[in-house]
């Protein structure tokens, strides 16, 4: 063996140290980057060369970078990550939510409806008074005040919902974009090699999990190193190339997230925009109704009592409140509602439907509130479709029904809205249940009192009891979010710690490597010092 | 398990962080003192202190209607206690009046103090009191009783809600209190052997007859419809000096100052009743705000120790926390 031999084996100490020292001072730089894998460079023994007596190794080499990284694992961080998103935002919009119903800050609904009836006990304690009519008239009008803002900081959040999905849509197709574009360079750079991009993967692994917090999806890895990210059944990467997602208003003004006119949006149960969506639809179809159907039933019963009384000027069947009206959605092409009132109110029960056609020339008037069809006919063009006290006008307009067709209907959605005071001076309040008994006569007024505390047929139950349980029912949401959140916080954190103990770096660690690799390049040193002493002694011979 | 440097500043961070949340819940409640602040807290209690604040508020206004029902029916038993008076001193006069030795001028003068009192009658029955005449029943934007004497009024009662399912009237109309119904046909003898007749007309009218022994030819006839009436005919009696007249009327004036006084005992019982009440709603209001307090109020030395002990916590995470982040073994590599 040639005395030239422990030169090299010097030399590839000295390289292999500080190929090793490199790795570390980049793992050391590394040690606050989210998504950062270790690296560790894998030292390897060369082929070992015979001489006479056997074989003397050559020295040592770098066979390759290793990344410490779990890929079940990481797989199951992205999945956690998409369940903390939804849950994230599910929190954060219902605790929004159940301020607006938070009474024990300042007077809500409940307050103004309790100061509203006791108005009207004032008015039977003083049928002819202007001053206790007058206080009627002005709670009245505050109770629908504090409605109509309940109302619009719900519309407000849900508004907002609307924006943050456009938004999260936009960041995902930023997000698909990136990782398309990171697919390339990394297949690119591991295309015929044996190398790995690790730097680069876990760059595209960091972006993986800033998409796992806004949507659901599922990745395949290619054998060229490219990820097909799926998300509700669409490619939206699939290697260099991805897809562009986007948002459609729906007829009753919801938004839908949607590929190629494919509804992507409610195939989704983990991510921000599946808890966007669901939180949307939650508000809109509980406390949202539920609300609207408090006052709905409010101007109802008491309009159909104010009707019976009569004002001081001895004149009778005068609503109290603005009378409700029906809001209708039209989801047909050819057909369109031409007119939609409330023909009877007596026998409106407060429910929504859906007309629905079997073939172009049947309807069905379906309940979506007791699940049941109320009636069916034969549509004619024009012809007035009565059910439960509305009456509906369905006319041909750009062409006719067609099987599928639908149309909603509601008393409900404008209740708020709408809501206003319908008389116009305090003589009108019809406080009294005979036109000779004025203006003593309060026995309407009293009536009207009663109502606040006798079940309401509509409601299930009183006034009182039915927004308390919408209340409760705003805290409870907000409740369950928050407790979910948590839970899937410590899910994830359990599952971090996991990760950081393979792919996490260390710094005493990192130091300890950093003396180890400095002393065998040292000890590199030394070989390459003591064959130069060595040649020098053969020299000089 | 290996611990990796950016886990270690997470965790403790997060831990921070955490403990200034729990420290921020106390304080809270500390601040607002109540424990519950928001629906969240206490999705039932929640309903539980609405429903509890909406009884309060309920109870507050049935107390509102019972003062408001107590001033009139007490105020209508003033009236009624002094035209009790009244129509005493009425009868003094009548009986003053049937004495044999007085004589038709000094009766004339009976009569004109039967004409004051008679005014003042009529004044009582009808008192107002916040634009309202008390015995109107519920025309009382119109006195009860014209000059004349006829009722205007009508004979509904008032009620307002004491409670849910209770109501308590708050009026006497003014043909209770100042009217009656003659009933059954009363037949009175008189000395002489003729007779006098209370016979009941429609609605609240009297007639009296004063018949011959023979008890069925009429001698004289009339008739009143209440108690202003009445003291009408009394007054005419004196005047016309027409004894028999005034012999007949002191048993209806008797019976007018029954009447009222059956009426005063009605108010009375009224009056108790609404005090039952007030003192029930008070007791109520009572109980309800001691629920109400023990549902939403905050136990503040439980609030403050909790304070205290998420503090110690906080102070001992800190603690722990520098040591931790402080060992490096960078620290010993010079």
């Amino acid at each position: 063996m040639p005395i030239m031999g422990i030169f090299d084996i010097g030399k590839s100490a000295i390289l292999a140290s500080q190929i090793a020292l490199d790795v570390t001072a980049n793992n050391i730089a590394n040690v606050n980057t989210p998504g950062f894998s270790r690296k560790e460079a894998v030292l390897d023994i060369p082929t070992p060369m015979e001489i006479g007596s056997g074989f003397v190794g050559r020295g040592v080499r770098v066979s390759r970078i290793r990344r410490l990284y779990d890929r079940f694992l990481e797989n199951q961080i992205m999945m956690q990550k998409q369940y903390l998103g939804r849950a994230t935002i599910m929190a954060d919009l219902y605790s929004q939510v159940e301020e607006v119903f938070n009474e024990q800050q300042n007077p809500g609904i409940s307050a103004s409806m309790n100061d509203y009836f006791n108005a009207w006990q004032e008015v039977a304690d003083n049928p002819d008074e202007l001053a206790q009519r007058s206080s009627l008239i002005k709670k009245a009008e505050t109770l629908i005040n504090v409605a109509k803002d309940t109302e619009r900081a719900l519309e407000d959040s849900m508004e907002s919902i609307k924006e943050d999905i456009t938004d999260t849509v936009n960041k995902i197709n930023d997000l698909a974009e990136e990782i398309a574009g990171l697919n390339k360079q990394i297949i690119e750079i591991e295309a015929g090699s044996t190398y790995q991009a690790n730097d680069l993967r876990d760059k595209r692994e960091t972006l993986l999990g800033d998409l796992a917090q806004l949507i659901e999806f599922t990745t395949i890895e290619d054998d060229f190193g490219g990820v097909t990210v799926i998300a509700g059944g669409v490619n939206i990467v699939d290697g260099e190339r991805y897809k562009t997602l986007t948002t459609d208003t729906n007829a009753d003004g919801s938004l839908s997230v949607k590929y190629n006119n494919e509804d992507i949006g409610s195939r989704l149960n983990r991510g921000r925009l599946s808890g966007l969506i669901a939180s949307y639809d939650e508000i809109n179809s509980t406390v949202l109704k539920n609300l609207r159907k408090t006052i709905a039933s409010l101007i109802k019963e008491t309009n159909l009592q104010h009707r019976q009384g009569y004002g001081l000027d001895g004149n009778t069947g005068r609503d109290f409140f603005g009378s409700l009206d029906i809001y209708s959605v039209d989801y047909s092409d050819g057909a369109s509602i031409t007119s939609a009132n409330i023909t009877d109110l007596t026998q409106l029960n407060l429910h929504e439907y859906e007309i629905r056609f079997t073939d172009p020339t049947t309807y069905q008037v379906y309940d979506t509130d007791s699940d049941s069809v109320v009636a069916t006919g034969t549509y004619t063009p024009g012809g007035a479709i009565n059910f439960d006290g509305i009456q509906v006008v369905i006319d041909n307009d750009t062409g006719t029904p067609a099987t599928g067709d639908k149309f909603f209907i509601t008393p409900l959605h404008n209740a708020i809205k709408g809501f206003s005071v319908a008389i116009s001076s305090t003589d009108e309040i019809a406080a009294a249940e005979d036109p000779a008994a004025l203006p003593g006569d309060n026995r309407n007024a009293l009536q009207m009192v009663d109502l606040y505390q006798s079940d309401i047929t509509d409601l299930g139950g009183s006034y009182n009891d039915f927004y308390n349980a919408v209340v409760s029912t705003s805290g409870t949401m907000s409740r369950a979010a928050k407790d979910k959140m948590d839970f899937e916080q410590r899910l994830l954190d359990e599952m971090n710690l996991r990760r950081d103990s393979i792919s996490g770096v260390n710094l005493d660690e990192e130091a300890a490597n950093l003396i180890r690799f400095q002393k065998s390049y040292e000890a590199g040193a030394r070989l390459i010092k003591l064959t130069d002493e060595l040649l020098e002694v053969i020299i000089n011979l | 398990m290996r611990l990796s440097s950016f886990l270690v500043y997470d965790r403790l961070t997060a831990a921070l962080e955490e403990n200034l949340r729990r420290l921020f819940r106390p304080h809270e409640q500390l601040s607002t003192g109540k424990k519950i602040n928001h629906p969240s807290d206490d999705p039932v209690g929640i309903s539980r202190i609405m429903d509890y604040r909406v009884s309060i508020q309920d109870k507050e206004q049935f107390k509102r209607n019972l003062n408001d029902a107590r001033t009139y029916l007490e105020l209508s038993d003033e009236a009624l206690d002094q035209s009790v008076d009244a129509l005493k001193r009425t009868k003094e006069l009548v009986i003053t009046a049937l004495n044999a030795d007085e004589t038709p001028e000094s009766r004339k003068m009976m009569a004109e103090e039967v004409r004051q009192l008679r005014t003042h009658v009529r004044s009582l029955a009808n008192t107002r009191f916040r634009n309202r005449y008390l015995f109107s029943g519920m025309l009382y934007d119109q006195e009860a009783f014209d000059a004349s004497g006829n009722y205007q009024g009508d004979s509904n009662y008032i009620e307002v809600r004491s409670s849910h399912n209770l109501t308590v009237k708050e009026n006497l109309t003014g043909l209770e209190a100042f009217a009656y119904q003659q009933g059954a046909e009363e037949v009175v003898p008189l000395e002489d052997g003729r007779f006098i007749h209370y016979i009941q007309g429609t609605g609240t009218e009297v007639i009296i007859e004063i018949r011959d022994t023979d008890d069925t030819t009429v001698l004289d006839s009339f008739s009143f419809e209440n108690t202003l009436e009445q003291m009408d005919r009394i007054r005419e009696a004196m005047d016309t000096n027409n004894t028999d007249r005034l012999t007949a009327l002191l048993k209806t004036l008797d019976r007018s100052m029954d009447e009222m006084l059956t009426r005063r005992g009605e108010l009375g019982a009224r009056l108790k009743f609404i005090e039952n009440e007030l003192d029930r709603i008070e007791d109520n209001v009572l109980d309800l705000k001691t629920v109400l307090s023990a549902t939403e109020d905050a136990d503040i030395a439980e609030v403050a120790s909790e304070i205290t002990k998420t503090q110690i916590a906080l102070q001992a995470l800190r603690q722990s926390g520098v040591r931790i982040i402080s060992q490096s073994l960078l620290d010993f590599l010079r």
